[in-house]
């Protein structure tokens, strides 16, 4: 049924797979890729747990064909930490107790990230909604919303440290 | 894991060859943009297309370019794309405002306006804000296009116009006149839930004297398409609007509006918010085009 082999990028790595047409991003990732931070729940885009970041943008991976993620650039929760180091915000949900079960984290943490990608000092309104496509029914957000304060604060200092 | 059924998958690069593909599917095929309605409804069983026409290649379906007097948004433009685009805030701000009240980011980033319309749902946000702007539709199929003011777009839910070998290109709005204020309200249990009632109101006043010189009001999520309030217009076109006009246009509306009970709310409460919605809706509106006179950037 028309399987076609497909060539993207994930996590900095260039990946190849064969897949037939039906076959979700989400799919890919977790069943070819056995990268399972990447979670699903409820399979229609409402929750949020499968978000992972295409082309710089969140989106939910259940709803993209994996055929539509050709030639782009995937990042999903396991291509946060570098040589070993958490990222400060997988330091920061840790610190503040942020994760309780630890479903929506992953999906979580690349939200927050995005949004710090495009606004490093957000304040607690930006934070909601751009933490708006992520449910967690465990925490009651408030420890999340924290979390991201303090990655966005200690990421500041980061990267003023490396300016001087 | 929730799968999607099998179906034959196509990627034309042309507008021309997707209508062709459109049309050879015989009613079995579906146009994929963003699929986050689309792909939603196939895992839940209610489309079984036996194939996807995917839009995606087709690169002159998407950007917001100014043509003329004109605001043109191609259809594969994502909601996200609309939210940030400096055109679009700087000359349709109920657009923008409008857009960044619907779904949710991830979704955001990935649906296209042109599905969000072709998808027809009563509550949709896009559409007041883009009726209150006077917006025209063009659409393409193999014996030629046209081009249809979008009020006269929908049908009813689910339902448009576009024939089956017809597919929705771009979105055009003529640039508004400068002290022009727009606002849209929506009723929801949190922003980005889908509307029980909305209002879109765009006034363009005359810009010496307080006057109107046109309206636009428009409610969405209380009739099987999203209407336009012609009485509730009359009410304010060609007057100095105080707060009696105001009140006077919220009740056409809430007279005209045809709303259902379901599970959001029922009948009898959504014609009760939309005289609170309208009235919002002009206030901001007024407010907007003011601010516009002594200077200020339309938001």
């Amino acid at each position: 049924m028309n399987e076609q082999v497909i060539k993207l990028t994930v996590n900095g790595d260039p990946v190849e797979v064969t897949v037939s047409p039906r076959v979700t991003l989400l799919e890919v990732i977790r069943d070819n890729l056995e990268l399972t931070g990447t979670k699903e729940a409820c399979s229609l885009g409402e929750c949020g747990a499968c978000t992972v970041i295409l082309d710089g943008k969140t989106v939910n991976s259940c709803l993209v064909l994996a055929v539509e993620a050709k030639g782009k650039e995937v990042l999903t929760i396991e291509g946060l930490g570098k040589d070993g180091e958490l990222h400060p915000l997988q330091q920061a949900f840790i610190d503040e107790g942020a994760v309780q079960c630890g479903f929506c984290t992953p999906g979580m943490i690349l939200s927050a990230k995005a949004l710090l990608d495009k606004n490093p000092e957000p304040d607690e309104d930006d934070i909601k909604e751009a933490l708006a496509g992520n449910l967690c029914r465990c925490t009651g957000y408030v420890k999340i919303v924290k979390a991201v304060k303090t990655a966005a604060r200690a990421m500041k200092k980061r990267s003023k440290g490396a300016d001087a | 894991m929730m799968y999607l059924p099998r179906f034959a998958y196509f990627e034309p690069e042309t507008i021309e060859e997707a209508c062709s593909l459109l049309s050879k599917g015989g009613g079995k095929a579906r146009l994929l943009a963003g699929g986050t309605d689309l792909l939603v409804k196939m895992k839940r069983g209610l489309e079984k297309p036996e194939s996807l026409i995917s839009l995606n290649r087709i690169a002159s379906l998407r950007g917001v370019h100014l043509v003329g007097d004109s605001l043109v948004i191609g259809a594969l433009t994502t909601i996200s794309q609309m939210v940030d685009s400096s055109l679009i805030n700087e000359k349709a701000g109920i657009l923008g405002q409008a857009a960044g009240m619907m779904a949710l980011p991830q979704v955001r980033n990935r649906g296209t306006i042109g599905g969000n319309l072709c998808n027809a749902s009563p509550a949709a946000d896009t559409a007041p804000a883009l009726i209150g702007l006077d917006s025209r539709v063009r659409m393409v199929g193999l014996t030629g296009e046209r081009t249809i003011p979008l009020e006269k777009f929908f049908l009813g839910p689910g339902q448009t116009v576009l024939k089956s070998d017809e597919i929705l290109t771009e979105i055009s709005i003529p640039v508004p006149a400068r002290d022009t204020g727009g606002s849209y309200q929506k009723l929801s249990p949190r922003h980005n839930d889908l509307a029980t009632a909305s209002a879109a109101a765009v006034l363009v006043m005359h810009p010496d004297s307080r006057v109107c010189e046109d309206a636009r009001i428009v409610l969405g999520a209380v009739a099987p398409a999203v209407i336009r309030c012609y009485q509730s217009e009359q009410v304010l076109k060609g007057k100095a609007i105080d707060e009696e006009m105001i009140r006077q246009a919220a009740r056409a509306a809430a007279e005209i509006c045809r709303p259902v009970s379901d599970i959001r709310a029922t009948a009898g409460y959504r014609k009760e918010m939309v005289l609170t919605l309208v009235k919002r809706a002009i206030g901001q509106a007024l407010n907007q085009s003011r601010q516009l006179s002594s200077g200020g950037k339309m938001l």
